[in-house]
């Protein structure tokens, strides 16, 4: 496989283009576009806030909230500052991670895996052509050690705490943090190294 | 605690704030903190915007999941009544617009009802 030579830049994709249309239609209040832009993103958000709350009818309760907002906020969206299916996301990601915390107990961990924090990979049937951001992130995140990688993973996919996670590592919170917080940062290096 | 090397400076707590936001693995208190810091630290937004850009590609990972057909009608039924305020009054003046509104299965008269209530509010 060949890389793209001269075309080094992110260009928007096509579906990126046309999702930014629909917000801005829904922005105008549009429901044909509000309900064409909910068909094509509500499959990817669902599986992000289901990953986040394991719950169904919890996770179902939540992308109702997100989509809400979405047509009460479509106007703030800015597409000279995000990807609108990042936008989304975020706003799904962060409504899923405050249900979690509102949560009175935790039944996400299963106490089988309590001691075992297993990366759990990428999912094999999530996207059939990784974009270039996915494979430079796999690429850097491949580069840590496999437990800060799983670590990073694991808050950012099941919301976890560090506190949560270095019970089920077994090692001081602090070490969990600097695990996170340090590899994290040689992620971003790594990627600003290979984007320049 | 918080493990600070020693140099670590106000950009350091900004930029370990912002990671752990976006990562999510803050508490609901630090989580609302932060929210009220990104309306109005300009920096704060930006090294959130950073890590966003970051992370978010993590989110391919995650499979898609088909969410019920329900969930679009209860979604609709949600957003019906309260069309932006401005919308609102432009769909009094051209009813044309309030055509959207029958894909979801409600009337012109209804759209205009509610508009017209949203207006004496």
């Amino acid at each position: 496989m060949v890389p793209p030579a001269a075309n080094a830049n992110p260009v928007p994709s096509a579906g990126a283009a046309e999702l930014s249309r629909l917000l801005a239609r829904v922005a105008q209040g549009d429901a044909a576009a509000f309900q064409e832009f909910y068909d094509r993103t509500s499959a990817k958000l669902f599986g992000i806030v289901l990953r986040i709350l394991t719950e169904r009818h919890e996770a179902e309760d939540v992308l109702q909230e997100v989509y809400v907002s979405v047509w009460r906020k479509a106007a703030s969206f800015d597409p000279a500052r995000a990807s609108p299916i990042t936008w989304v996301a975020t706003i799904a990601r962060n409504r899923a991670i405050d249900r979690l915390r509102s949560r009175p107990v935790r039944p996400h961990v299963p106490v089988e895996n309590a001691f075992d924090l297993a990366d759990d990979g990428p999912a094999p049937d999530a996207g059939l052509v990784a974009s270039q951001d996915a494979r430079r992130l796999q690429a850097a995140l491949d580069t840590l050690e496999p437990r800060h990688a799983a670590a990073i993973r694991a808050c950012y996919f099941e919301g976890a705490t560090y506190e949560e996670l270095a019970l089920r590592e077994a090692v001081p919170v602090g070490t969990l943090k600097s695990w996170v917080r340090r590899g994290l940062m040689r992620l971003r290096g790594q990627l600003e190294a290979t984007q320049a | 605690m918080t493990m600070s090397p020693p140099e670590a400076g106000p950009q350091d707590e900004r930029d370990a704030m912002a990671m752990d936001y976006v990562l999510g693995t803050t508490t609901i208190f630090e989580r609302r903190a932060a929210e009220a810091r990104l309306a109005k630290d300009e920096d704060f937004r930006a090294a959130v915007a950073q890590w966003q850009a970051v992370l978010s590609p993590l989110d391919e990972d995650t499979a898609p999941v088909a969410p019920p057909p329900r969930l679009w009608a209860a979604i609709a039924a949600q957003v019906q009544p309260a069309p932006p305020l401005a919308m609102a009054a432009k769909t009094v003046a051209a009813p044309e617009n309030a055509v959207p509104w029958r894909v979801l299965g409600i009337g012109g008269a209804v759209l205009v009802a509610a508009a017209v209530a949203a207006l004496l509010l």
